[in-house]
């Protein structure tokens, strides 16, 4: 409990650090959003100018230190700001959109890749002498070293642009009513490729590192008492090998949950997917500051909450965590 | 004596594949282990005796296997055995508790499910009466049952040991074997560990095969002992008689190699030079480049491990009939 009340105390922590940091660096960084959006705005009557400047709270004489502290009041509030490129759309409104299909494609696909990565590599550890463990390792390195992008570059090409098979981009076939069952499938048809990519170029990482750790813990004393005690194979394996070996996985899966985000951002890229990544990438381009300001927040958030969620796993998993003594 | 003996080895043979070649760290060992014995096993480091231990259990994983020779157990041979039948033997019938009490319990479960799967993978009980078992066992111990709750790092070195004793005898087999269970203990543990064996020997009657490099714990307990070196059993008596007249010269080496409380001060002995390289054994006794008795014919001619009587054997040819060193 106390390690959990930690645990909890240093998230509000770092979150609040993350907030402050992405208030403070795009101010630090050369160049004026204001000035950016106004110099888009060239031949606008000033008193025009002067409303839009009021409209997204960029009329301020305020000092930094006021700004930031209107700025933790709004964040706190869930009040992001407004959009400059989707104008009057909150940033809260447009990030709600985006969120559901990232969380839908990467987050999902995150866990089946780990989860089967990490079936496959305790089973290539405990069968290690066998040939198809050896193969199976030979075949998840070079699979591994794929990059997402690369790898959903040869999909589309092959199974959308020659075959045809799924669909080149998008998310959903914008013909279809919303909700309906035809465009539910079609949800699963342009979510084909993308997923495929990142659970085939993520797979490899989970089975290498169960099956590494796996055979670490098999030469452990405590393996041989559990063979020495003629228990079954399927509970050796499970409880006394693949308990131990998998601490280390859940905490580098709840990290990779959170930068799943940041990678997923090319994956979503490339086959234009409307996530969050995508988002990011429009907002950049069309320098939609609040827009990109909100979705670093998210990110963080993300990959904060992520590491929390492992430390709580590992926590239920291991006692020594539980007593604080590791 | 004509009874069936709880643990009977006959020319075993065992070993590790190396890219060098086959290490046989147990080369042609035999020895008998009637009920209730207390077997006391003891030599330097790398003489096989672990191997050993694992030989019996049929524990040998990975690069190492058992060559030749039978393991009886019971009567039965455990190194003929399908694999099925040895898992089914295996804590019901002999169990073993191993060097490293700190690591041989596994981290991420209780003491309680680690001292009651064995019951329930070997007998037909329910969850209830495998913890009072477990309770019981732990009362052997010393161990107080609040903690089958408790997870192993909540435990001192010494307690661990114990429970893994406790562990051990949970389904009462025939036939213990420790390998060098006191080794990562401090000597007070060690002695408060070795008295715990000896008073549940006597309670519970099973046999023990007790692996050490330290002689010195085995005088008191161990009814008799087995000098091990090279792979091969060198010296074997009733611990006593072999206290009291060390044979093999091996043996006064290692009797040198550490004090008594209570005698009178004397300057320790030791062996000098280190264990031959298994991978090629030197020819003829195995222990003659070490040996400051050695003469010429030692270097050719491995010695057997001759019956010298009174129960004792000898494998040295100083012990052999019609030399000056031999038995009257």
């Amino acid at each position: 409990m106390k390690y959990f009340l930690r645990k909890l105390g240093m998230l509000a922590f770092t979150l609040f650090v993350s907030i402050s940091i992405n208030f403070f660096i795009p101010r630090l960084m050369p160049g004026d959003p204001a000035r950016a959006l106004l110099d888009k705005m060239e031949g606008l009557p000033p008193e025009q100018i002067e409303s839009v400047r009021a409209a997204f709270g960029l009329d301020t004489g305020d000092s930094l230190l006021v700004q930031y502290g209107k700025y933790l009041g709004n964040t706190l509030r869930g009040d992001l700001g407004v959009s400059f490129s989707r104008f009057p759309m909150p940033v809260t409104q447009v990030l709600r959109i985006a969120i559901p299909w990232t969380i839908g494609l990467l987050a999902l696909c995150m866990v089946i890749s780990f989860a089967l990565g990490t079936a496959i590599g305790i089973a290539a550890a405990w069968k290690r002498e066998t040939r198809l463990a050896s193969f199976s390792v030979g075949l998840f390195s070079f699979i591994r070293s794929f990059p997402y992008f690369w790898l959903g570059l040869i999909f589309i090409y092959f199974f959308a642009f020659r075959l045809r098979l799924f669909p080149i981009g998008g998310a959903y076939a914008v013909t279809e009513t919303r909700g309906s069952a035809a465009w539910w499938l079609s949800v699963l048809r342009h979510g084909t490729l993308p997923a495929l990519t990142i659970c085939v170029s993520s797979i490899g990482g989970w089975m290498l590192m169960m099956r590494n750790n796996m055979i670490n813990v098999l030469a452990e004393d405590y393996i041989t008492v559990a063979l020495a005690k003629g228990l079954p194979l399927r509970r050796v394996k499970a409880l006394y090998a693949a308990k131990n070996a998998i601490l280390p996985s859940v905490t580098g899966f709840a990290m990779s949950l959170g930068f799943v985000v940041g990678g997923g951002l090319l994956t979503e890229m490339v086959f234009s997917y409307p996530g969050v990544g995508y988002m990011l990438y429009q907002a950049v381009n069309a320098k939609d500051y609040p827009l990109m300001q909100a979705i670093f927040l998210f990110i963080a958030a993300a990959v904060l909450v992520a590491n929390f969620i492992a430390d709580i796993a590992v926590m239920i998993l291991d006692p020594r965590v539980r007593d604080g003594a590791a | 004596m004509g009874s069936v003996p709880t643990l009977e080895l006959r020319d075993l043979r065992a070993g590790y594949s190396t890219k060098k070649g086959f290490v046989r760290a147990v080369d042609g060992v035999s020895f008998r282990l009637e009920r209730g014995e207390f077997l006391g096993i003891a030599g330097e480091s790398g003489c096989g005796k672990s191997t050993l231990a694992y030989a019996v259990m049929r524990l040998l994983r990975d690069n190492a296997r058992i060559e030749s020779g039978q393991v009886l157990f019971n009567g039965t041979d455990v190194a003929a055995m399908p694999e099925a039948g040895v898992n089914a033997l295996r804590w019901t019938g002999m169990a073993m508790v191993f060097q490293s009490a700190m690591s041989a319990l596994n981290p991420v479960l209780s003491v309680g499910e680690q001292l009651t799967d064995a019951v329930l993978a070997h007998r037909n009980a329910t969850k209830a009466e495998a913890e009072a078992m477990a309770v019981e066992m732990l009362g052997l111990v010393d161990i107080n049952a609040d903690r089958l709750r408790g997870y192993p790092h909540q435990l001192s070195g010494g307690m661990k040991q114990r429970v893994m004793i406790a562990m051990a005898l949970i389904l009462k087999p025939d036939l213990l074997i420790m390998d060098e269970p006191t080794t990562a203990l401090d000597v007070v543990v060690q002695r408060s560990i070795i008295e715990k064996i000896d008073e549940l020997r006597r309670a519970l009657g099973f046999s023990v095969v007790f692996i050490t490099h330290d002689l010195s714990l085995l005088v008191e307990i161990s009814d008799s002992l087995a000098i091990m070196y090279a792979g091969k059993i060198c010296e074997y008596g009733r611990s006593r008689a072999l206290f009291d007249e060390p044979l093999h010269p091996y043996t006064e080496g290692l009797m040198g190699s550490f004090p008594t409380l209570t005698g009178p001060v004397v300057r320790m002995g030791g062996i000098e030079g280190r264990a031959p390289d298994l991978l090629s054994p030197p020819p003829g006794c195995r222990f003659a480049p070490r040996c400051a008795r050695a003469f010429e014919g030692c270097g050719r001619e491995d010695p057997a491990l001759r019956d010298i009587g009174g129960g004792r054997l000898c494998a040295c040819r100083l012990r052999e009939p019609g030399r000056e060193g031999g038995r009257r």
